[in-house]
């Protein structure tokens, strides 16, 4: 097993790279040049975009600037934005903590919901819990985030007033954004939860145990669970993925300085550096939870260790 | 229930014209609430009904041509990749597992960050990052399908590799292609309309529903209905469409049924 650990680490690093080309390329698949993005206005002299050119390295072949990207990225420098001339670096690190925590609370929300309602309707399977829960989840999949949280502002903040409007900081501002941002996920979780027992539960083997008079709790935590958790584990990856972002959303509406907003904020006025530092470093926390994905998937599944 | 919900929204964004002048942008009156003009205006007079169903219209077109790009980008993969084989394969699924490397919709902002913001290049993005799973289902079925007998008899016939792909591959993809397209359409509309929301797609005064919905949203607390039947269209579009494709997939997949 320890071997399967390793060879999906050593699989992440070509992807980080690869990603990191993409990012790197963005800048240069602008149609334009990139030095007259660099410096910033429209009315430049050919002398001044010469002397940008140099400045930024990109009278250089294309190969050499992209290493010395790379490079740049490992010693924790990645440029600066183009507008506020702070290091992106800073900017990130001050978002961060408001980031993860609108990331975390939603997560555990949407797991938390989404796993109970979802186990619940499908072993009550077709009497009303099971229909409510499964109405609740597909209206909730199809609702737009952004509908969502202008409503939850709408409805809890202004009318009622029970939670701030906007802003960062404190458990209270986070209750309505990661009621947003959670609830969606939950649902999608519902439905796929509920399947995925359901189709266990149909399993030769969940008969067998029964007939071997094992008590019903003990088949389900044992057996049931195990093994319709592997494909819900997939997706609760690839919802912490939705979630990344969804959280741009939900950011720009409730006013969280997190890093969603600055990327949205970044590409409306095209500030490059903040843009591709964005994206790089969201891929690849993302990189590193479906890796968190797959190591677990091993733990729960043996099959999957013999690969 | 599926195909009443789905005629509904459907008709709603077709019976536009006759149904309310085309005052997008006419009257220059001022935020009366509520009904007088059913759903409402906006801060510049414009009748909020009539620029949602023009939206809708715009909305329900953004989808369906997103999947459509999404489509042909990713069905001419998948077929590609599954048929060939070997580096061609490797190489193409390569390609798509590195665009699904980035979460939700984050490639599409990129795009959009690289094309610039507008409606076009909003459905070009969104189409571009849904491609990758549609290339994958086809090259599944194509695999799938690559050994089968009858394919050998086409070759022993003297097809062409051309024909057989279009002829007789092709047509076994369409089951899980239609479901996932339908439920395609869905996504990417949410998508276009959230980055029209975020001022990346439809840019004004176009009424698509997400640019709406943004329009609406600093005079929440005065116009609260500028929000929130943009929205709900959205919520109840999609959901019809999420319908319809969960049906489709039951019909189309017998397996599924418990």
């Amino acid at each position: 097993m320890l071997a399967y650990i390793a060879k999906r680490l050593l699989l992440t690093i070509p992807t980080m790279f690869a990603i990191s080309l993409v990012v790197f390329l963005m800048l240069h698949a602008v149609p334009g040049d990139p030095a007259i993005i660099f410096a910033g206005d429209r009315n430049v002299t050919p002398e001044r975009l010469a002397v940008v050119r140099r400045d930024m390295g990109l009278d250089r072949p294309l190969a050499v600037q992209y290493v010395d990207y790379v490079t740049r990225i490992f010693r924790g420098n990645m440029g600066r934005s183009l507008y506020s001339r702070i290091p992106v670096t800073r900017e990130i690190g001050n978002r961060i903590s408001s980031s993860a925590e609108l990331a975390m609370a939603a997560f555990a929300l949407a797991a938390t919901l989404g796993i109970v309602l979802g186990v619940v309707s499908a072993l009550w399977r077709s009497t009303w819990i099971d229909v409510a829960a499964m109405t609740f989840a597909i209206t909730g999949v199809s609702m737009p985030i952004f509908w969502l949280a202008s409503m939850l502002i709408f409805v809890f903040a202004i009318s009622l007033g029970w939670f701030p409007v906007t802003g960062g900081g404190g458990l209270h501002r986070l209750v309505l954004p990661a009621l947003a941002l959670g609830l969606i996920s939950s649902a999608t979780l519902a439905r796929l939860v509920r399947s995925s027992v359901l189709e266990v539960l149909s399993l030769p083997f969940v008969t067998t145990a029964r007939s071997k008079g094992l008590a019903e709790i003990k088949i389900l935590a044992r057996h049931v669970m195990k093994n319709a958790f592997i494909p819900v584990i997939t997706v609760m990856g690839l919802q912490f993925g939705t979630l990344l972002s969804g959280a741009v959303i939900t950011e720009t509406v409730f006013a969280r300085p997190g890093m969603g907003k600055l990327l949205i904020d970044a590409i409306l006025i095209k500030d490059f550096p903040v843009i591709q530092a964005v994206v790089l470093f969201v891929s690849l926390v993302y990189v590193l939870i479906n890796l968190l994905v797959d190591v677990s998937y091993a733990l729960l599944d043996p099959r999957i260790r013999f690969d | 229930m599926i195909l009443g919900l789905v005629i509904l929204s459907a008709l709603g964004a077709d019976v536009l014209s006759p149904h309310d002048p085309l005052a997008v942008e006419a009257n220059d009156r001022f935020l009366p609430p509520g009904p007088g003009h059913v759903f409402g205006t906006d801060i510049l007079g414009r009748d909020i009904l009539s620029r949602m169903l023009f939206g809708g219209r715009l909305s329900l077109v953004t989808g369906i041509i997103s999947v459509s790009f999404a489509l042909i980008i990713g069905v001419p993969m998948g077929i590609l990749s599954g048929f060939y084989g070997g580096l061609a394969d490797r190489l193409i699924m390569r390609v798509a597992d590195l665009m699904l490397t980035f979460p939700g919709i984050l490639l599409a902002l990129v795009i959009v960050a690289v094309l610039g913001p507008s409606l076009m290049n909003a459905m070009i993005a969104v189409g571009i990052s849904a491609s990758p799973t549609y290339a994958r289902v086809v090259r599944a079925t194509t695999l799938a399908n690559k050994t089968e007998a009858y394919i050998e008899a086409a070759r022993a016939l003297g097809c062409s590799t051309l024909r057989i792909m279009v002829k007789h591959i092709l047509p076994n993809t369409m089951a899980p292609l239609i479901v996932l397209g339908t439920l395609g359409v869905a996504g990417a509309m949410i998508s276009a309309a959230a980055l029209s929301f975020l001022g990346l797609g439809a840019q004004p005064p176009e009424p698509e529903w997400g640019a709406l919905l943004s329009e609406g949203r600093s005079y929440l607390r005065v116009a609260w209905w500028m929000t929130a039947f943009p929205g709900l269209a959205i919520m109840v579009t999609v959901l019809a469409i999420n319908l319809l494709g969960d049906g489709l997939r039951d019909a189309l997949d017998p397996r599924l049924r418990y």
